[in-house]
Order: C-alpha cells, then structure tokens, then sequence
C-alpha cells in the first residue's frame, strides 16, 4: 500500500545525540550487530519510552514498535484493524449499539493513552478513541508502550502509550494512490503527496472508506441480550496536511491541519454522524549541541450529530474539544546522560447532550523531569516524576518511574520498570446523566477520585544474526478502578441508576513472547504470545470484556524480486484467541433477575495477502480474508464481526516512481 | 503557506470552547408554534395542521376534531394543544397475572415474546396476561394517539394515495367503499420500553385503528428501532357521515426525538 521508507532521525531532534553516536560507533564496530539491528529493525529510533529519540535496542523501556512495512504488510485500513492483526492481548469488542471498545493487557480503552505524533486525541465514545480516525495512510511506524507511563503521559497512560507518528516528506516529490474494494461494498481509497523543496517539506494525506450495513444471522437463543443482527457499515473521509519549514539546520517548524468525518446509518430517518477538526504548530529549536526545546500547540475538536432527514437539520449534540500547549526542554549532560523536563497546560471543553448542565470545562497543568543516567555501556538507569493537577475538584497527582537496560552481552538485553500510573476521571464520568431507554439512568459522580495504578516490567531480548526471542513479565495493581458499579433504587421509584464509581482493585498479570525471524532468501517470520491474568477484588457487570487468557499472533512472510520488473510478496498471518467469559446480566431491562456468566468462545482467523510489484510503481493485492471460513455462532459484544471469508482486491500506484 | 499559517492562527484564536459552529443547525425549540401555521379557512372547511408529542410511553392523546374546528373557524389563532387531553394507560392490576391465553378481548396488560435480536418483532407470541381496567376516555373525542398507534371512536378510515391534503373531494370519499374501522390488539400498543432488550414488551390490549397506525411504523431490528412514515392521505368518515382528512407530515421533533407527530387535517370534506 504504502511505499517502504527509510526511518531516519529528525535533523533537530539531537536530544539524545551522544547516547545515538556511541551506539553507531558500536554498530560499525560489530558487523554483525549491525546486520541484526537491519533485519530486524532494531536500528529503528523511537521517542515514545523516554521523550527523547534513542534506538529501539538501547532504549531502557520496553517498546514494541510497528514499522510501515509492517503495516504495509497488514494491509491495515486503521489502528484498530493494525493492533489486532499485529499484537497478541489486544482485542475490540462491542457495545450493544456496536461502539468500540479495545482491550489492551486486561486495561480498557480508557487507559491506553493514543497519541498523534505525541499528541493527545479528543473525543470519546464508551470512553474509547474514534479509532477509525486513525488511518494507516502516511504512517510512518507506530510505538507501543505497554504498562503504566503516567510519569511521562500523566492521565490514561495506566495502562500503555500507542504513539502513531506520521511520515514526513523527504523527497523532492512523491505521490501514491491505492484502491482497496471488498465484500459488502467494502471501499477504500488513499493518496499521499509529499512535497521537499528549499526549506518546505508538505505532505498531505487523503483516505475514504466506506462499507454497507449488512444482517449477521444468530444461530441459538442464548445469550439473546447481546446479540447484534445487523452489523452497521461506516463511511470515513480523513484529510491531514503536514508542513514543516527548516529554517535552519537548528529550527524546525510544523504546521498541520486535519478533519475528519464519519457517517453511519443505522436507521432510516437520520444519520449519525462524527467530525474531527484539527490544527496545531510545533517549533523545534536546537539551542546548542546540548540544549534542545520544543513547544507545540494543538487544537483538537471532535463532533458528534444527528442529520434528521426529514427536517434537513444537522443536529450537533456532543463537542469535546481540546487545546494543549507543550513545552519540553532536552539537555545533554556527561557522556550520553539526559535531563528531560516538561511542562503542559491543556483547556478541556465537553458538551454532551446527556451531560448535567449540558457543558462542563476543566484546565489541567502538569510538570515533569527525567534523567537518563548512561552508567556506561552495559548499564543505564531512567528516573521520572510528574506532578499533575485538575482544576476540576482541584486533584493534584505525584507519579514516579524507574526504568533500567542491562546489556550484560551484546546480543542480550534485560530490562526492568516500574511505572505509576493513573486515570482522572473523566468530565463525562463525573457530570454524565444518560436514560438508558427507560432501562436504566447512567450518571456521573462529581466525587470521584483518580484510578492509580503500579506497573512493574521486566524483559529480556536475546539477538542474534537475523533472530530475536523476546520475554516479558507485566504485573499491574490497579487501586480505585473507575468504572459504572451495580444498579441501584435511588428511591421509591421503580427507576434503576448506574452510577461511576471507584468500584475497587484489579490485578492484572501477563506475560508476552515474541519471536522473530528473518531467514534469509526473503523468508521471515514472526510469532508473539501473551498470557493475560486478571483477579478483580469486587465484581460488577457492563460491557467491558475482561481480556482474553491466551492470545497469539502469527505471521509468515515470502518476498522475491523475479527481476527488475517483477516481485513478489506472499503473506500468511493469524491470530488466534482463547475463550473468555464475562459476567453478565440474565437481561438488561430486569437486572434484579442478576447475572451469569457468558462464555465468548475461542477462535482464531487467518489472512492471506498476495501482493504483486510490477516495474517499482505499481502494487497489484490479493487478500483473503478469514481463510477457514469461521463464522461465529452468536453476533456479539466480543465475537468478531466476520461472516466467513471475505476477497478483497488492491491496487496501487507510486506516480513518482514511473519518471 | 500564508494560508495555512492564516489557518493555524485562526485556529488558535477561537478554539478554547470549539469552532466550526457554524457546520451545524440550531435546535428549533418552538415545534409547538408548528400548531399557529398553515390554517386556511375556505368557506366550510378548515385546513391546518398541528404538532403533537405523542412520545410518552404510558399516555393516550385524545382530540375532538369537529369541535376543534369549530373553535378555530371562531377565532383562526386558537391554540390546537388546548383541546388536546391526556389519559394515561391504566396499569394498576385488577386480577392476577395468567399464562393462558383466553379468548376473550378483555382489558389489560399483555406481555408478548418478541424476538427483538433476530427475526424481528413481526415474530412474537402471547406470554402472560395482567387484567387492568378499561382505558379513560373524554366524553367526546375523534382519535386518540399513542405514540405510533391511532384509534378512532368508532369511525372508519381510508387511506388514499394522495400525498396532497388539498386534492381530497367529497365525491371521493363517498365512492369509497373499503372503510376500516378499529379492530382488536394485543401486541401492537407497547408501553414500556424498559424491557424491550429481555424481548418481553407489555401492550396494552386495547381496540386500534390499524390504517391511521400504519402512518407510522416502527421496525427492531435495528436497535434503536427504525421508523418509517407514510404520508399518503387519510380519511376519516365521521359518525354523522361528513369526511375528514389527515395527513402525518412528520413524526420527528427538530432534537430527532421520535413520535412528535406534525399532523395535518382537513374538516369537513
């Protein structure tokens, strides 16, 4: 889909400019390091763990990061389709009205923090992102962090940091075009334009997709409260615009503008429908070889409506909109040692139709410092504390981090952290006020305290030639968990409420494996595992899936180039999850009848992609999606939307390519 | 370039409660001024029409036409939701519950199985009977609106396939010989949506006229339900043997909340 590029370092971004030379120094003094770090991306740069860019094998926090040959790989239309594809422990279920929610290592949506080139995203739904906002058109790779990073992130990075950074132009020009069409009209369409002249680099992103409503048949009567028949198609246009001005080789500038807008039909009479307005400004200053500032301002405004037809009016009934202003500040001190502080001011402002009184605002401010402690080449330790305040109730939230890398040889890496994190609650979660179809009213707490959490880590990765093992352990404590509790009678009325609680404690353990494997003749292979557990100290019942135990993500790669005009990539991948069962309610109008549980059976689905390169500008795929046919027996909160196998066709084009 | 930076600018100067304001339509909060617009007064015959928020779950909206009519036809200003009476569903039992289904057409409660998650609600059967009492009625009334569901007091009904209220004639309506009047229910008239999502709905057993009904029909799945209108003509033969004509122009609120019913009528033919 996507034309495979380079990741290079930012001219500017030199924060970590010892710490990177000392590893090419190392790199060209092991060759063969050098030929790992190549076939398996290990040379690659990545902020997201420290704020500071620092290669992906040296960096002290474990990082997953998915390059854009991955995604190109992944035929992904979005982050949702890329994430569970590509990582084990992460699903995305459904709500009854089929909204989104992700599952991230037993953490929901609500604390996973996903950033835009570091930038946060407004706009909720159950507490989730708009995650078809985030299009895999013009990324450039996508940093996973997993565990608590609040020290660095502040609210919702409990449970992990997803950082998708955008693709910068670097050629005097590019232009890319792709078409995807599937099952169930299913569409897709994308163009790139990059553009480096002088000191201007744009680049400008356009994706549509699009997919019709279609009916799913159940088979059985149980469990009949979740059940969907109809699966609701969706239509997307997303635009975003990149420009960069350098100044010089010492300041870098950036503007971006963005808008976003989906439609979804799922009755006659109206449309729902979500928009995205976006803009911002970032300059990056590189004050000396040691002192580097940054500072951004971002605008985000995401819309929700209603389009009544047949009154013509385009209702709106939910705005959130943010502006966040940034500053970080990156000095270099003996050998590869790093300072890092920050400070961020964000103005949050939420109308929501079901909310009491309708508008509620909040500024929050927070203050970080980390210092990266290069020891020397086998050890380096990372320190962080963040203080961060809501004006909101006026909470205020003390988070530290401790992270620390071990390369006791060459080929291995130990890693170990410990992470605070934590969750504000949310202006939706304290002013809500929703009448659930009579069934029952959803309302907010103003007392609510913030969901802290501690996150501890540790990992190995052993390296060698064109092979990698990675072993992960993830323990999580979760103190305070923000979330609906238990209908209650509010009086002598028959009215049930659902109210936002700290409901109690959650412990989640999990372990992640992951091998990889680049065989040479164009054969690769990569298989990740993860082991999720969860105990939770007081039990409720909504519509938030506890993980699933075992999950696994396989993929098998094939890649030859015939000749000059002709190559080939064949692409098998998989991911296969074990059952789950979530508690219940008998049915949602009586919940006096109580709970049960419901087992969301395992299953697994598999993808083959064949993608035909012809003269080095035109891509010519073949998918086949969901290759054994399986078609779940219940349409519902976490079985897979999938009605069997679904042929889809690609075509591409890299215009720039043909002169 | 100047454009964009004149973009970002404008961004950051009018963002901290959002922008784009301008995208969106306002709510019109005066729906009910819809029941001042359009009356004409042609020798005899009034032609107008009125809003009604029939969205209540648990009420019956009762209005007497000819007597209406006659108060507009005094003074053209008159307010059509004066003359309007609400009466709510009885659901205070008056017997015990019984899982067998009598024959009998008596009042009260009946809860049906409707299979909301797959086949649709057209696939439902009896499950349990709550005797209540009979519903309340105004001494004098013409239709009565529930929600999507029309009865009439004892009348009989046509529907035409005219979508213009104006094209109506007296020699029309006396050609027509397929009147319908209303016919017994007990799975039409649902007045709780609480338990929608267990598929037991309770309707009210109750007598409907099933051609003004069908003005409106509602659909699950999908959930939320979808609605559809039908906007052709209806007409109503009076029990002293004059026509009246009413049209459902709209069944939506400028909020999208469903069952505010804009009516248009027309008396006497």
């Amino acid at each position: 889909m996507l034309s495979n590029h380079k990741i290079q370092i930012p001219d500017l971004k030199k924060t970590g400019i010892i710490s990177l030379l000392l590893c090419f120094t190392q790199c060209v003094i092991a060759q063969n390091d050098s030929i790992t770090d190549k076939l398996l991306d290990l040379g690659e740069v990545v902020v997201t763990g420290t704020r500071t860019p620092k290669m992906l094998k040296d960096v002290p926090v474990l990082t997953r990061v998915i390059s854009s040959k991955e995604i190109q790989k992944t035929d992904a239309t979005n982050i949702q389709d890329l994430l569970q594809t590509e990582m084990p422990g992460v699903e995305f279920s459904y709500a009854m009205n089929q909204q989104v929610n992700m599952n991230l290592s037993g953490f929901a949506g609500q604390s996973v923090l996903i950033l835009v080139d570091g930038e946060r995203l407004a706009g909720e739904t159950m507490d989730n992102v708009d995650f078809t906002r985030l299009s895999m058109a013009n990324v450039e790779r996508i940093e996973i962090v997993r565990g608590a990073a609040s020290a660095l992130y502040g609210s919702n990075a409990a449970g992990g940091v997803i950082n998708i950074i955008t693709r910068k132009a670097s050629e005097p020009w590019t232009l890319h075009l792709d078409g995807r069409w599937g099952h169930h009209s299913e569409q897709r369409y994308n163009g790139i334009w990059g553009v480096h002249r002088g000191i201007t680099r744009n680049s400008l992103a356009f994706s549509h997709t699009s997919s019709d409503n279609y009916n799913v048949k159940n088979r059985g009567t149980e469990p009949k409260t979740s059940t969907f028949a109809q699966v609701y198609g969706e239509n997307t246009l997303n635009l975003r615009d990149q420009i960069s001005f350098v100044f010089d080789k010492n300041l870098n500038v950036t503007g971006k503008l963005g808008f976003f807008r989906r439609t979804m039909d799922r009755v006659p009479d109206s449309q729902e429908r979500y928009r995205d307005y976006q803009g911002g400004v970032r300059a990056q200053w590189q004050i000396t070889d040691r002192d580097y500032l940054e500072a951004s301002y971002n605008f985000d405004q995401y819309d929700k409506s209603d389009y009544l037809r047949t009154r013509s009016l385009d209702v709106r009934k939910y705005s959130n909109v943010q502006n966040s202003v940034r500053m970080l500040y990156n000095h270099n001190m003996r050998e590869a040692d790093v300072l890092t502080c920050g400070a961020d001011f964000m103005y949050d402002y939420l109308m929501n139709s079901n909310l009491n009184g309708k508008a509620h605002r909040q500024q929050s401010f927070d203050a970080f410092a980390q210092y990266d402690w290069h020891i020397d080449r086998h050890w380096e330790l990372l320190g962080a504390m963040r203080y961060d305040y809501f004006s909101d109730g006026s909470m205020s939230r003390l988070t530290p981090k401790v992270s620390a890398r071990w390369s006791p040889h060459r080929r291995l890496t130990i890693r170990y952290s410990y992470g605070g994190g934590f969750r504000a609650p949310t202006l939706k979660e304290k002013y809500y006020n929703f009448d659930m179809a009579g069934i029952w009213i959803v309302e907010g707490s103003a007392g609510l305290q913030p969901e802290v959490s501690h996150n501890f880590t540790l990992g190995a990765e052993y390296r060698y030639k064109g092979y990698s093992l990675n072993v992960s352990g993830n323990y999580n404590r979760v103190n305070g968990r923000i979330t609906t509790g238990l209908p209650y009678h509010k009086d002598d009325t028959q009215q049930w409420y659902l109210a936002y609680i700290n409901l109690g404690d959650m412990n989640v353990f999990s372990m992640e494996a992951s091998a990889m494997a680049n065989f040479g003749h164009g054969f690769s292979a990569r298989a990740c595992y993860m082991l999720t557990h969860e105990e939770h100290t007081s039990q409720t019942a909504n519509q938030y899936m506890p993980a699933r135990k075992h999950s696994l993500t396989l993929r098998g790669d094939w890649d030859h180039q015939f000749n000059r005009h002709f190559g080939l990539n064949v692409s098998l991948s998989g991911r296969a999850l074990s059952s789950v069962s979530n508690e219940e309610y008998y049915d949602l109008s009586t919940p006096e009848r109580g709970t049960h549980k419901v087992v969301y059976p395992a299953y697994s689905l598999w993808k083959l992609k064949v993608t035909g390169r012809i003269n080095n500008w035109m891509q010519l795929t073949f998918t086949t999606d969901n290759i054994f046919n399986y078609q779940p027996e219940y349409y519902y909160y976490n079985a897979p939307l999938t009605q069997g196998i679904n042929l889809m066709g690609g075509v591409s084009f890299d215009i720039d390519k043909i002169f | 370039m100047r454009f964009l930076a004149l973009s970002i600018l404008l961004c950051t100067l009018t963002a901290c409660e959002g922008t784009f304001g301008w995208v969106y339509d306002e709510y019109d909060n005066d729906d009910d001024n819809d029941n001042e617009n359009n009356i004409v007064i042609k020798e005899s015959t009034v032609t107008g029409q009125f809003y009604l928020d029939a969205s209540d779950w648990k009420m019956w909206y009762y209005l007497d036409l000819p007597a209406t009519i006659e108060q507009i036809r005094k003074d053209a200003s008159h307010n059509i939701k004066e003359d309007i009476v609400a009466l709510p569903i009885p659901f205070e039992p008056t017997g015990d519950v019984e899982t067998e289904r009598g024959d009998d057409k008596r009042d009260g409660q009946y809860t049906y199985y409707f299979d909301v998650f797959n086949e649709g609600i057209a696939n439902n059967h009896f499950s349990s009977f709550l005797p209540t009492s009979a519903q309340p009625e105004p001494e004098h009334w013409t239709i009565a609106i529930h929600r999507n569901n029309v009865r009439t007091n004892r009348l009989a009904t046509y529907e035409t396939m005219l979508t213009d209220i104006d094209e109506v004639t007296e020699d029309m309506c006396k050609s027509i010989t397929a009147w319908q009047e209303d016919e017994w229910s007990e799975n039409e008239v649902w007045d709780d949506q609480s338990t929608m999502l267990s598929c037991y709905v309770p309707c009210q057993g109750i007598k409907v006229n099933r051609v003004l009904s069908s003005w409106l029909t509602m659909d699950i799945p999908p959930m939320p339900p979808a609605f559809s209108m039908n906007n052709h003509v209806m007409l109503l033969r009076m029990t002293d043997g004059t026509y009246a004509a009413l049209q459902l122009m709209d069944y939506m609120n400028s909020t999208g909340k469903k069952c505010c019913l804009t009516i248009k009528y027309r008396y006497p033919i």
